[in-house]
């Protein structure tokens, strides 16, 4: 078994990690040295996830990029590791079945974080549903599988029949209006989300989603859409009393890490969200501290009010102007909701490594230096 | 009700189907992908039924009066002949064909056929490209254009889009003759085809890559294109590709009684009438001449908006619906077989010059024209 032996991480990330494991669980259901497939891992999240791979002292790593992807985030995870050779890299595209194949050969569970960020449906469609069911396909034909982890999305839900103030928790209803709600990447992401789930029930594949709320973190430059929209003027700040689904980046990719190996949770469907979740309104606060911009507050009723016009609107014109905002996005966004991490923390037995004070200071200071309002 | 299919389910297929729901008595009854799944989620959306992996299938089962082919394309020559030979009237995505063979043949075998085709030059019939043949046929350059000049820029930092040509080096893009060039120039050409002579003088085309390319060692798409062409008649034309020139998408006709500007970034034709003032009115008279111009056109422009006639598709709508028209009425179709097959010529010449090593190539592509070529979406420029 090849081992992790030296870290070399910085202080100040040492700080936001929990240490390395220095043994791994018995009850997991994959050893040490058995083969992991990341997809996307050179995201925000994706890197963060190979790096607690690694800390988890996971030693046979495949990392599948595109050709186009940016190394950089990637290579500062493999710097702070002495033992790069043992991860593999693969190039190649998900929406190729035969890259799949290479990507998925002998591998045992499968982190599939790589998401179609599009403004098309149909891109979306393609890089998140028809991407998921080709690796899944080969995940099956190349693999002995024990787990594939459908990394998804807060976007898939529908809160518009929701309470204000009620629980959105996984038994939420499901969008069903993605075309109206004009939310493409929520349209990829509940698409990929039915086929995992076919491909569960059809063909038996252990599979677990993970719905992770906003993911913020150093590196993190724009401020959540649920906190606000930036214009041409100032940030239009809308309701501000409403909780955030924030997590914390560090904290989402331990999630992602467990999800695939703790045993007895196949087809379940979790959300990951932080303890001790903040305001709009404290959140905005808190960046306008680290770095100065103007912003103006409006009331959700206001919003939902505009939201409703503005989709009778382009109906009425025939679409002139896309639906861009519309009630479905408005309640999503920017109504009050409470979220819970229950059943994460009770069935993954995942605990948020980092506080939430300790991971707003870690996101500010990067926000206040480099960050866009 | 006229029966409408689509081929090829990518991310142009929505604003085909969002542009023909504005038509009456026309409907999509029929979606068809090489990837079933991408027909599925288009028919979902748009609420319909009948979805297809097979064109034949499609043909024979939804029996549409037109097909429109927004596949990639190396395969529309194909397709269409398909759809031509099984009784239905096509429109085929820019750019038409690969070459300018496969275009005339195509056009001759929709002759025979008695049906209509016509190439997806959608910003043909934007309002500013409609007005801007308004003032052509009301004689405001006096006569035809004695020079022409077309500017078309191309983001390529599009993430929909270039990203992924530059990131996938089997993209299908990067197949054509042409490469990047082939997918986007027709639009910029075919303005220039509208008002140049068939028989063409010279063309001389020079390339390169933009600095943008050359810093992620990008060195098989060329993304700057410079054309001269001079026709029979000694019309000269310009055409500008650039991924440089933010904002650059402009048509500007010149002739001796003055000049046109169309500019498709601000939605506006603005008229330029030589005029030579006394002394020092020179200076101050034509500026405030085009002040107005410019204040003109942004009425038409809010009037438009008001009246729920500024679709950001308007193009395409006002294309497809003349093509429906054409076809009921019997009447020409909306672009001249002429100007497609011209438009081609110039793409055919331009691509040799500055591909010399791929003519052969199409040479081949050409004399081949086989029917099994891939379906896959094609993306939105």
């Amino acid at each position: 078994m090849k081992c992790l032996t030296v870290r070399k991480a910085s202080a100040t990330k040492m700080t936001l990690r929990r240490p390395p494991a220095p043994t791994l669980n018995s009850d997991y259901i994959v050893s040490r040295d058995e083969r992991i497939l990341v997809t996307g891992p050179c995201g925000f999240i994706g890197s963060n996830v190979v790096e607690a791979l690694l800390e988890f002292g996971f030693t046979n790593l495949r990392c599948f990029v595109r050709p186009s992807s940016r190394l950089e985030r990637l290579k500062e995870v493999f710097d702070r590791f002495s033992f790069e050779k043992n991860v593999e890299m693969v190039t190649g595209d998900l929406l190729s079945k035969a890259d799949c194949r290479d990507a998925a050969d002998g591998v045992s569970v499968v982190y599939h974080l790589a998401a179609g960020i599009e403004k098309s449906f149909a891109g979306a469609f393609m890089n998140s549903a028809l991407a998921t069911r080709n690796l899944m396909d080969a995940f099956l034909e190349r693999s002995l599988p024990k787990r594939f982890v459908n990394v998804s999305s807060f976007a898939v839900y529908s809160n518009l029949s929701l309470k204000r103030n009620g629980f959105l928790d996984e038994t939420c209803p499901l969008e069903a209006a993605s075309q109206d709600r004009f939310d493409a990447y929520g349209f990829g992401k509940l698409k990929q989300e039915e086929i995992v789930r076919e491909y569960t029930n059809r063909h038996g594949l252990p599979c677990v989603t993970l719905r992770p709320g906003y993911v913020f973190g150093p590196g993190k430059q724009e401020l959540s859409g649920r906190v606000g929209i930036k214009t041409f003027g100032p940030f239009i700040q809308i309701n501000g009393s409403n909780q955030l689904p924030v997590t914390f980046v560090s904290n989402c990719a331990e999630a992602i890490v467990l999800a695939g190996l703790q045993p007895g949770i196949d087809g379940e469907v979790f959300n990951v969200v932080d303890d001790e979740l903040p305001t709009g309104r404290q959140f905005l606060q808190a960046c306008k501290r680290a770095k100065r911009f103007r912003s103006i507050r409006v009331p959700y009723w206001l919003a939902y009010g505009a939201c409703f016009a503005w989709e009778k609107y382009s109906k009425w014109s025939n679409g002139q102007l896309p639906p861009v905002f519309n009630p479905r996005r408005c309640a999503a966004e920017w109504k009050s909701q409470r979220y819970s991490n229950e059943k994460l923390k009770e069935r993954v037995g995942w605990r948020p490594s980092v506080p939430m004070k300790q991971a707003m200071e870690a996101f500010l200071a990067h926000f206040g230096a480099n960050g866009n309002a | 009700m006229f029966r409408v299919a689509i081929v090829g389910c990518g991310k142009i297929a929505d604003q085909h189907v969002q542009a023909i729901r504005r038509i009456p008595d026309s409907s999509v009854v029929a979606l068809c992908d090489l990837e079933l799944l991408m027909a599925r989620q288009l028919g979902e959306r748009f609420r319909i039924s009948e979805c297809f992996s097979n064109v034949e299938e499609m043909l024979r089962v939804s029996r549409p009066d037109v097909v429109h082919i927004t596949t990639p394309p190396q395969s529309h020559c194909s397709v269409a002949r398909n759809c031509l030979d099984k009784g239905a009237h096509v429109y085929v995505e820019k750019p038409f064909t690969v070459t300018a063979d496969e275009a005339e043949a195509l056009i001759q075998l929709a002759d025979r056929r008695s049906l209509t085709v016509t190439a997806g030059h959608n910003l043909q019939f934007t309002p500013e490209m409609l007005e801007m043949r308004h003032l052509v046929e009301e004689g405001f350059l006096s006569v035809k254009p004695v020079h022409l000049e077309s500017y078309f820029f191309y983001d390529l930092g599009d993430t929909t889009y270039a990203k992924g040509l530059l990131g996938n080096q089997n993209h299908w893009v990067r197949k054509l003759p042409g490469g990047l060039l082939h997918n986007i120039i027709s639009h910029g050409v075919a303005k220039l085809a509208e008002f140049l002579d068939d028989e063409l003088i010279d063309i001389v085309a020079i390339a390169g890559r933009s600095p943008r390319l050359k810093s992620v060692d990008e060195e098989q798409i060329l993304d700057e294109l410079r054309v001269l062409i001079r026709d029979k008649r000694g019309t000269t034309a310009f055409f500008c590709f650039s991924t440089q020139l933010k904002g650059l998408n402009q048509l500007r006709l010149h002739g001796p009684g003055g000049s046109i500007v169309v500019d498709h970034i601000s939605g506006t034709a603005i008229r330029n009438k030589y005029q030579s003032y006394k002394s020092y009115l020179t200076y101050f008279v034509p500026p405030l001449r085009t002040a107005r111009e410019h204040l003109r056109n942004a009425r038409i422009n809010v009037t438009n908006f008001v009246r729920q006639r500024l679709h950001q598709d308007f193009g395409m709508k006002e294309l497809i619906e003349r093509f429906y028209n054409s076809i009921r009425s019997g009447s020409p179709p909306p672009i001249p077989y002429r100007e497609i097959i011209l438009t081609a010529r110039i793409m055919d010449e331009i691509f040799a010059q500055i591909y010399p090593a791929q003519k052969q190539a199409v040479d081949e592509h050409s004399s081949v024209m086989t029917g099994d070529a891939p379906l896959h979406p094609v993306s939105v420029i």
